[in-house]
């Protein structure tokens, strides 16, 4: 009868793949588990954003201190936040570099003793001393412990196109050239409800917007309701922003320091405003882990990422800037109005990152924009 | 089916001929964002998009010159094999006991649908919080695997189901009066009939596991699955290289699975000889 | 020779023995997900719900019990508004969903052989397009300087590129339609699939008309793979916040888009666990009350109807 037919079919193609399955996966093994093992010397597992080690720089990090970093993916602060406060994750990770103002909060703790980060040993980082006096200041420090150092700075500005938008036009010296009814549906904030409050509050002539009242926050909320249909779109990505300039989709935009040299070395012609209420300067920090295993290995690569060769190496690759003066000081004059690093020096405006007050407020209000 | 009963399945000529026009509209809508990944992928910019600069394959050059794309690919591959392998087998085990009623049935059901509910951002916080816990390493075979598993069974129970949902239960009643044992009715009756529906749920539940990043953003270790690498790659710098790795992925899953196609295809035929169907 | 199949058809049905059989293998079928899901689904689940009454300051998330998440979540109308808006995005697309992929199943079950298994392959080609390279690709297609606008101009229709083929509630339609289209025409096509030929024959033989055929053999016989495309499409598309945030323009935000926010721009896990938790109850809300009519019990929670 039929019931014997050799049918070479379902049961043996299951089992063949669950087979080579697990033979594709005692293969990975090598590969997966646990801290991947270096060739020579130690190395460190961290989790950062992309752009802190390009090619370059990476080498000269690995090349001056012999150490490996391998990096976990990065995703956005709050993830790197989310990795060193789960359970055991004071332990798992070696060296972590983030936004300074997200994460300084859950990072450092209410009070004293609730750090989940290690102090650093000065003595050990003695490149520190080279860091420009606006970072010096954002270097986190409790009970005379160094636990966050800088390591890069962006700041954020109104990027246009020269070939639309003149430059002698006065608009561009205000965020409000984004705000503006002549450039209406073809401008774009970043879909960020911090930094576009910021930036709104500026232009409507709060001087420090993360100290706003409640009060002034519904106003900001009007505004920007008021203003919707002037913005194209809120950008999410790099490349997405970065497209939109290019493609001329939108004229003028809250951009990135690095997407301009992007641009303009794409040929778009684009440049970014120095607005009278100031460009937004942020820092990113590193930071060790309370529990790491390697932490001596991951103070030299600190070290080594505030010597003047990482700082150049940094712009050039990554377009952000370089926190210490050699490295800066290393670019001509010209160089460095090219790549935005004389952001510190040129007497521009500066409006640094700060927390603000109530952040829950300002992400409900930004949402409210959205819906409304 | 016979003939006679597509005919009939299809009713009159001018339906047919509607419904081939609207699924050929319907497929070329469906293809025309691919067309421009290929379009964008020889590009000569390292801006993803319009304006055009002019024919380059620097792209694709570069896409094998990366080995982490390579290891990636070997990763999503695997892991989506064996989610796929889990996931379809516990939605058939599943299935088939949906058949049958219980107390609780539709808590089940909706425990089951739970991991679509949850938004991926959740779901991805609170396994790390929960491997954390337990103290399990993000890792891709312990902590992404069972991430995608869980993110991919419910799809593959809904898919599944319905086909297994009205199988004539007569006849597995008849095998076994005939004295076949459980797992013979099964092997014999049961998965025969509903190997296409498996086999269909299979591939679909690796193609869900292929693309999950959300979740698996959070509880990876160093090894990336294709799209967490993409998304490290875009969050904060241009990725020119995207659409040409892209298509270099659709052209090798499609490859696989035509093969798959294949090999299943001969197969059935070869059954359906010895059996003469 | 016949199939065993089609021997064991001709067999006698029932028999005491062989249901003592089946009974015990439930523990069987049913036992391995129940524990999956008992671990992996469960205790993440209720670890949600449980910091979802916790609080979330700048420092981090402490459990302490409270319910100041819910009452914000429940007071402040931005949350009630986003959940009527994203039930309405949902309910809309999955109903589109349905109807430009019910033909498509139907279509590709006419077929046979090769171009069956041909077209069926070419369904899910899309979908292997990473979910990420997805996100960028439709701005060069709909933009102002997108290739559809320059088509159109092309051809001479029209004189201006339109702007509004993107960033507003129809660009999500269509971003949401798209990505998802693989999760309705799928379990559709294998419901009517395998509806028997025969009742169609006998319908057609009694002198049915084939829009009737259609109406009381074929749709109620693949009703189940409908409802499940559904229930994925719907699911998904409530929870959707990457698509709309990237082509809904200023206003694309959808309730997970706040959850989003919570986690991404804010260290708030309490409250985004909490609005998790509001969606998910309603979400199953509607799927109880919704489900009764559509025969979502019938299809899955009750036993068979045969």
């Amino acid at each position: 009868m039929g019931r014997k037919s050799s049918k070479p079919t379902s049961i043996e193609r299951r089992k063949f793949l669950a087979l080579s399955g697990a033979v594709a996966a005692s293969a990975m093994m090598e590969f997966g588990i646990d801290r991947p093992a270096s060739a020579a010397g130690e190395s460190i597992v961290g989790i950062m954003p992309g752009v802190v080690l390009p090619k370059g720089a990476r080498e000269i990090v690995e090349g001056t201190t012999g150490v490996k970093v391998e990096n976990a993916p990065y995703v956005s602060p709050t993830d790197t936040v989310a990795k060193l406060l789960a359970p055991g994750g004071t332990s798992r990770y070696d060296l972590m570099i983030s936004v300074t103002e997200f994460v300084k909060g859950p990072v450092l703790g209410q009070k004293a003793g609730d750090e989940k980060v290690r102090p650093f040993d000065m003595a050990k980082i003695p490149n520190a001393t080279d860091l420009q006096p606006v970072f010096k200041q954002q270097v986190q420090v409790r009970a005379g412990k160094t636990l966050m150092i800088p390591i890069f700075y962006g700041f954020d500005s109104p990027l246009f196109r020269t070939d639309l938008v003149s430059e002698q036009d006065a608009r561009t010296q205000t965020w409000g050239l984004l705000f503006d009814d002549k450039y209406a549906g073809k401008t774009a904030l970043r879909d960020d409800a911090y930094q576009s409050i910021v930036v709104t509050a500026l232009t409507l002539g709060h001087p420090n917007p993360a100290t706003m009242s409640i009060g002034d926050l519904a106003e900001v909320k009007k505004f920007l309701i008021s203003k919707k249909k002037n913005f194209r779109t809120l950008w999410t990505q790099f490349g997405e922003a970065v497209n939109l300039m290019s493609s001329g989709e939108v004229i003028a935009m809250y951009g990135w320091m690095p997407m301009r040299a992007a641009l303009q070395r794409n040929g778009v012609k684009v440049t970014n405003a120095w607005p009278k209420e100031g460009v937004l300067l942020w820092n990113q920090a590193a930071f060790i882990p309370k529990d790491s295993p390697h932490a001596e290995a991951s103070e030299k690569v600190v070290n080594a990422m505030l010597s003047s060769e990482f700082g150049v190496a940094l712009a050039k690759e990554s377009n952000y800037g370089p926190v210490t003066q050699k490295a800066i000081a290393a670019f001509s004059t010209d160089e460095q109005k090219k790549l935005g690093l004389d952001v510190t020096t040129r007497g521009a405006k500066l409006y640094s990152m700060q927390w603000p007050s109530d952040m829950n407020a300002w992400i409900e209000a930004w949402g409210a924009f959205k819906a409304a | 089916m016979s003939s006679a009963a597509q005919k009939m399945f299809a009713a009159s000529p001018r339906l047919r001929a509607a419904l081939w026009i609207y699924a050929i509209s319907f497929y070329v809508i469906l293809y025309a964002p691919l067309l421009m990944i290929v379009v964008l992928s020889f590009n000569n910019s390292p801006i993803v998009g319009f304006p055009l600069h002019g024919f380059t394959i620097r792209w694709y050059q570069k896409v094998f010159a990366t080995s982490e794309f390579l290891s990636a690919m070997v990763n999503s591959f695997a892991v989506g094999a064996l989610a796929a392998v889990v996931s379809t087998g516990l939605a058939l085990l599943l299935g088939l006991g949906f058949r049958r009623t219980f107390p609780l049935k539709s808590a089940l059901f909706n425990l089951v649908l739970m991991p679509i509910v949850m938004p991926g951002i959740v779901g991805g916080i609170v396994l790390l919080l929960f491997f954390g816990y337990l103290n399990i390493r993000p890792s891709l075979y312990t902590t992404v695997l069972i991430a995608h598993i869980n993110w991919v069974l419910p799809f593959a129970f809904l898919t599944l189901y319905p086909r297994v949902h009205n199988f004539d239960s007569t006849l597995e009643e008849a095998a076994m009066d005939l004295g076949a044992r459980p797992l013979e009715v099964f092997i014999h009756i049961v998965f025969p009939i509903i190997r296409p529906a498996f086999i269909a749920t299979m591939l679909f539940s690796f193609s869900l596991s292929f693309d999950e990043f959300v979740r698996t953003l959070f509880v990876t270790g160093y090894d990336r699955t294709i799209p967490v690498m993409f998304w490290s790659k875009i969050v904060d710098q241009l990725a020119p290289e995207l659409p040409a790795m892209a298509v270099v992925i659709i052209l090798i899953s499609a490859t696989m699975s035509l093969l798959g196609a294949l090999v299943s295809q001969r197969a059935s035929v070869r059954s359906q000889y010895v059996s003469g169907e | 020779m016949t199939s065993v199949v089609a021997q064991t058809r001709d067999a006698l049905p029932s028999g005491r023995r062989a249901r003592r059989r089946i009974r015990w293998s439930l523990v069987a079928l049913l036992g391995p997900a129940v524990v999956w899901l008992g671990i992996f689904v469960i205790v993440p689940l209720g670890f949600t719900v449980a910091m979802s009454f916790w609080k979330s300051t700048i420092f981090g998330t402490s459990p302490d019990f409270q319910f100041g998440n819910y009452r914000e979540a429940l007071a402040s109308p931005l949350y009630l508004n986003l959940l009527l808006k994203t039930l309405r995005i949902g309910i809309v697309t999955t109903l589109i969903s349905l109807a430009l992929s019910y033909p498509v199943a139907y279509f590709l079950s006419m077929l046979k052989g090769k171009e069956k298994a041909a077209l069926l392959l070419l369904l899910f080609m899309p979908f292997w397009t990473s979910y990420v390279v997805r996100t960028f690709i439709w701005l060069p297609i709909l933009g102002r300087t997108g290739a559809l606008n320059e088509f159109l101009m092309a051809v001479g229709l029209i004189s201006e590129p339109l702007p509004w083929l993107i960033y507003n509630e129809g660009a999500i339609y269509l971003g949401l339609v798209y990505v998802y289209t693989l999760f309705m025409t799928l379990p559709i096509y294998l419901s009517i699939e395998k509806i028997d030929p025969r009742l169609i024959e006998a319908a057609t033989d009694l002198g049915a008309r084939p829009g009737w055929v259609f109406l009381r053999v074929i749709l109620p016989l693949s009703w189940p793979g409908v409802i499940a495309g559904s229930l994925m499409v719907f699911l998904l598309a409530v929870s959707a916040y990457v698509t709309p945030q990237l082509l809904g323009g200023v206003s694309g935000i959808m309730f997970s888009n706040m959850i989003a926010a919570q986690f991404l721009n804010n260290n708030n896990w309490a409250m985004g666990a909490a609005l998790s938790v509001v969606l998910s109850v309603v979400v199953l809300a509607i799927l109880l009350v919704v489900g009764r009519w559509a025969g979502i019990q019938q299809v899955f929670t009750d036993g068979r109807t045969r």
